[in-house]
């Protein structure tokens, strides 16, 4: 058996240290000594001592521990006989490790100090690649980034004045489009968030365990602002869908918590019919009684069939909204001459009205109030207008015939619009200028000619009545025979009646529509004159029949029975004059009909537009978007109170649901709503 | 089942828990609209700085900090926790910046060297023990030298022999340069014998030329050149026992600096 190498006992095995800084220079050879060298890296081994002279003698001075006294001395010179045998002590590998660790961090200090110096380029700061909408910024941090302005600042930046929000306000530097709240949560503002959030608290279905979780999660007020990056994570590289947002995030902060589209999401209510259409239509009126004998080829244009919603109905050009045809194209075969309506007289705006108090008068005496020639079929109200004419804006009570008093002021306006022309109109109304210069431009022109053929002595009659002089005999004024009001369009003279009047021209007659631009915003206003009301009644009243305060058919135009009324963003009641516009804002719902009208075997509009049938109808269609108050003044109804719903039952839930779930994995939230609502 | 399987198995699971939880609260605070990102980031420093504190452990063993084997157990299943923070905490996205890039390679490489090291904690001193004898390393070079006497003095002979000129030309062509030092590292490495088989090899191939008492010294010999071979693959495992904190421990210093860098750039440029 060999003998083991490696001996254990105390004389044969020194004490190792491997944790010394340095080793014996001899120990790779084999022969370390026993000594190693010293902490400062020196070697112990001392072979030559310094000898001692001694008188002439030289003596050795070499200690026991290194060998004793040599046997042979000193040499004669006075040095050691010995060979010097001392080493180089090496690193020992605990050192070098700590050296090597030492290169390490001294390179990185200096590779970082490169990178963080105003020399460097910035993208050696960038965590990635940016998208390729942002790749012209990403060699300048600085345009997105507070703390890329300067590099001096980077500790304060990040530790102690570290402002997220600042960051944000750069990215709207460019993208200023989207509201005016664009770090509220879908660009909202905080108090119409919080009202919105509380609706939404107190409707909401979802377990209590789901919304406390929620709220431990999420723990900030609803209305607080949030930075850009909190969704949008820049960095990610090149084809990186920024606008990414996933059901659990959008969840995260609703109150209405729910698995997915499919099952659980809140049912719609009333969509898409919780604001009122442009135009009120009753689609299952038309479709199951007035087009149920299949003869609507005979009707519309191009002889297209009943059932196809596209005669009337397009997408714009971005497959999103489904438009309606212009009216030429759709309602005029039926509806026109019902606007134009040439059976009826039309709206006066000027009348010789019956006396109220006829005086009693001799026969041949000629009354107090002068030549006023009435006829048998002489209107017994003032139209609206004509009574604010005469009383300088003043709004007066309803009375059955003119007064004398009237009259006089009537022959005074005839007079003076004979002179001045319609300036003499605005003098006394000039709050109505607008209306006066605009669509009643002509009405000036029209009085003229009527002073001059109904008032043939006029000049003469209100000199003797200024001056109280005795009134001169009007030369007569031929009264006509009944006849039947001419056909014509637009502003007449009756004869008959001694009326000016107004009947529409054609579909979108320009002075009707003036003049409810004009009136609609006034209805419900307190100060607005009675005289106004009634005009507006005249032209507006659904059940109206162009007679002030009198029930017909329709009114003058039948404008309002089609176009309905919404108050705009400043709360200005108007008109809809449009049919359906394309968006010009970004809504929190959004539907592209296009794609879904390619879908193969579907019946089309009619699988989620379904029709409601007679007996559910009539609350949807009657038009009550203006009723009458106690004192009998027109108000308008707000939407919500009567949305119209155009005859259609309000799509449900569960028809979209059908295709968008979990098979088709298109039942992400995204795929109907937009996260930032707002107008351009 | 030992002690050591348990607590493997255990520490393990604890690893795979702690994974699955952290993953968890990723998701949770990514749909919470938080910065899951940045809370690993700090918890990933946090570990680092852990990790990085063992070597403070060893050098300050005086304070009484706990013992070495509790830090050791903590410092390897902490350190295993810290790749799928590391991953989380990137996405799992290599990195574009420069600083960046410098934390995320070194992070994976201290970390695979850590893998690795502990690798060979685990499967190199069983090996020790089944061949040769156990020395230490420090020792290693004396016994060398001894070995190399030995053998020097076998194929010098006798005071009253003429030495075998087989054996001089043998020792002085092949075995003089393979008793300096130690010798075949890479082959020890790999565990492959073949330097062992071929020196003994050559050394039978010269028994046809011997007479009985050279056959004696080129057995001495042979015998020398074993027990060599076994001091070589003794100092070939001990060294990489050690040699693998050379790339472990600096370069860990080394991602301390560019980790710190990179806290304060992604809290200076942060927009959450």
């Amino acid at each position: 058996m060999t003998e083991p190498l490696q001996q254990f006992d105390w004389k044969s095995s020194s004490y190792e240290r491997p944790g010394d800084v340095w080793v014996c220079g001899k120990a790779c050879d084999g022969m370390p000594c026993r000594l190693g060298p010293g902490a400062d890296g020196e070697c112990s081994v001392h072979s030559q001592c310094q000898p001692e002279q001694v008188g002439d003698r030289y003596r050795c001075t070499r200690s026991v521990l290194h060998g004793g006294k040599c046997a042979d001395g000193p040499n004669p010179d006075g040095t050691c006989c010995q060979a010097d045998e001392s080493c180089q002590p090496r690193m020992s590998l605990l050192k070098r490790r700590k050296v090597a660790g030492a290169v390490c961090v001294s390179i990185s200090l200096a590779i970082c100090l490169i990178t963080f110096s105003d020399s460097s380029p910035q993208t050696l700061l960038s965590p990635g690649a940016v998208t390729s909408a942002h790749a012209a910024l990403e060699a300048n941090c600085a345009a997105c980034h507070v703390a890329g302005e300067a590099h001096s600042g980077l500790l304060s930046n990040a530790f102690l004045a570290h402002d997220s929000l600042a960051d944000s306000e750069k990215c709207l530097h460019c993208h200023q489009d989207i509201g005016a709240a664009p770090l509220s949560p879908h660009s909202v503002d905080g108090n119409a968030l919080t009202e919105l959030t509380a609706d939404a608290a107190a409707n909401s279905n979802s377990s209590v365990v789901s919304r406390t979780l929620t709220a431990f999660i999420h723990s900030g007020p609803p209305d607080q602002t949030r930075s850009c990056a909190t969704c949008h994570q820049e960095h990610h590289g090149r084809s990186f869908d920024l606008a990414k947002l996933s059901d659990q995030q959008c969840q995260t902060c609703h109150k209405a918590q729910f698995d997915d589209f499919a099952h659980g999401h809140p049912e719609f209510e009333h969509f898409p019919h919780a604001t009122r259409p442009n135009i009120y239509f009753d689609h299952a009126r038309h479709i199951n009684a007035y087009f149920a004998a299949n003869d609507l080829p005979s009707h519309i244009p191009d002889k297209k069939s009943l059932s196809a919603c596209s005669t009337c109905h397009k997408p714009d050009a971005a497959g999103g909204m489904m438009l309606t045809v212009d009216f030429q194209h759709t309602c005029a075969s039926c509806h026109e001459s019902q606007i134009v309506d040439l059976p009826f007289p039309g709206v006066p705006f000027f009348a010789v009205t019956q006396v109220a108090e006829q005086p009693r008068t001799e026969p041949g005496e000629i009354p107090i109030y002068g030549h006023w020639p009435v006829t048998e079929s002489s209107l017994r109200e003032m139209p609206p207008l004509m009574s604010l004419l005469l009383r300088g804006g003043a709004s007066g009570t309803s009375t059955l015939g003119i007064t004398p008093e009237l009259i006089w002021q009537c022959k005074q306006l005839l007079l003076k619009v004979r002179n001045v022309g319609e300036t003499a109109l605005t003098e006394r109304l000039p709050e109505a200028h607008s209306l006066l210069h605009g669509p009643l431009a002509e009405l000036g022109p029209l009085l003229v000619a009527v002073s001059t053929s109904w008032f043939p002595g006029l000049r003469d009659e209100m000199a003797a009545h200024m001056t109280n002089q005795p009134l001169p005999k009007s030369p007569d004024v031929a009264t006509p025979e009944h006849q039947a009001m001419p056909p014509v369009r637009g502003w007449y003279i009756s004869d008959a009646d001694r009326t000016i009047r107004y009947r529409p021209v054609a579909h979108a007659d320009p002075v009707l529509r003036r003049l409810l631009d004009y009136l609609v915003p006034l209805v419900g206003s307190e100060t607005v004159p009675k005289e106004l009301q009634e005009l507006f009644t005249a032209l507006a009243n659904p059940s109206g029949s162009g007679e002030i305060s009198r029930s017909g058919p329709l009114a003058t135009g039948r404008c309002l029975s089609c176009h309905t009324t919404s108050t705009d963003d400043d709360g200005i009641l108007r008109v809809n004059w449009n049919t359906k516009v394309p968006r010009d804002h970004v809504a929190f719902t959004s539907f592209r009909h296009e794609p879904h009208m390619q879908i193969e075997g579907a019946n089309l509009c009619l699988t989620c537009h379904q029709i409601l049938n007679d007996q559910q109808t009539p609350e949807f269609f009657r038009p009550e978007y203006f009723t009458r108050d106690d004192l009998g003044r027109w108000k308008p109804q707000p939407e919500t109170s009567c949305p119209l719903s155009s005859g259609f039952d309000a799509i449900k839930q569960s028809h979209c649901a059908s295709c968008h779930n979990e098979s088709t994995a298109s039942q992400t939230c995204l795929e109907c709503h937009n996260y930032h609502v707002h107008s351009p | 089942m030992t002690n050591f399987v348990l607590r493997r198995i255990i520490g393990v699971v604890i690893v795979a828990v702690l994974t699955l939880l952290l993953l968890v609260a990723t998701r949770t605070m990514e749909s919470a609209l938080l910065s899951p990102r940045t809370w690993l980031g700090w918890l990933l420093v946090v570990i680092v700085l852990f990790l990085a504190s063992y070597r403070v452990r060893k050098q300050f063993s005086m304070l009484p900090l706990g013992s070495s084997a509790g830090w050791l157990q903590c410092h390897i299943y902490v350190g295993l926790l810290s790749l799928p923070v590391f991953l989380l905490h990137s996405g799992a996205q290599w990195p574009g910046g420069l600083i960046e890039v410098m934390t995320g390679l070194l992070f994976l490489i201290v970390f695979c060297t850590g893998v690795v090291g502990l690798i060979l904690t685990r499967t190199i001193p069983p090996r020790l023990t089944d061949r040769g004898e156990e020395v230490i390393r420090e020792r290693i070079p004396v016994f060398i030298r001894i070995l190399r006497e030995e053998a020097e003095a076998a194929v010098a002979g006798a005071k009253d022999e003429a030495p075998s000129e087989v054996l001089s030309e043998l020792y002085l062509r092949r075995l003089h340069s393979f008793f300096q030092r130690p010798t075949n590292f890479f082959s020890h490495v790999i565990h492959s014998a073949k330097p062992r088989t071929g020196l003994l090899s050559a050394l039978a191939d010269t028994r046809r030329f011997l007479n009985t008492q050279d056959e004696q010294t080129m057995e001495r010999l042979a015998e020398c050149v074993r027990r060599k071979d076994d001091l070589d693959y003794q100092y070939t495992m001990q060294s990489l026992l050690k040699y693998w904190l050379f790339l472990h421990v600096p370069l860990t210093w080394a991602m301390i600096v560019f980790a710190s860098c990179h806290v304060v750039t992604a809290m200076a440029y942060t927009s959450q």
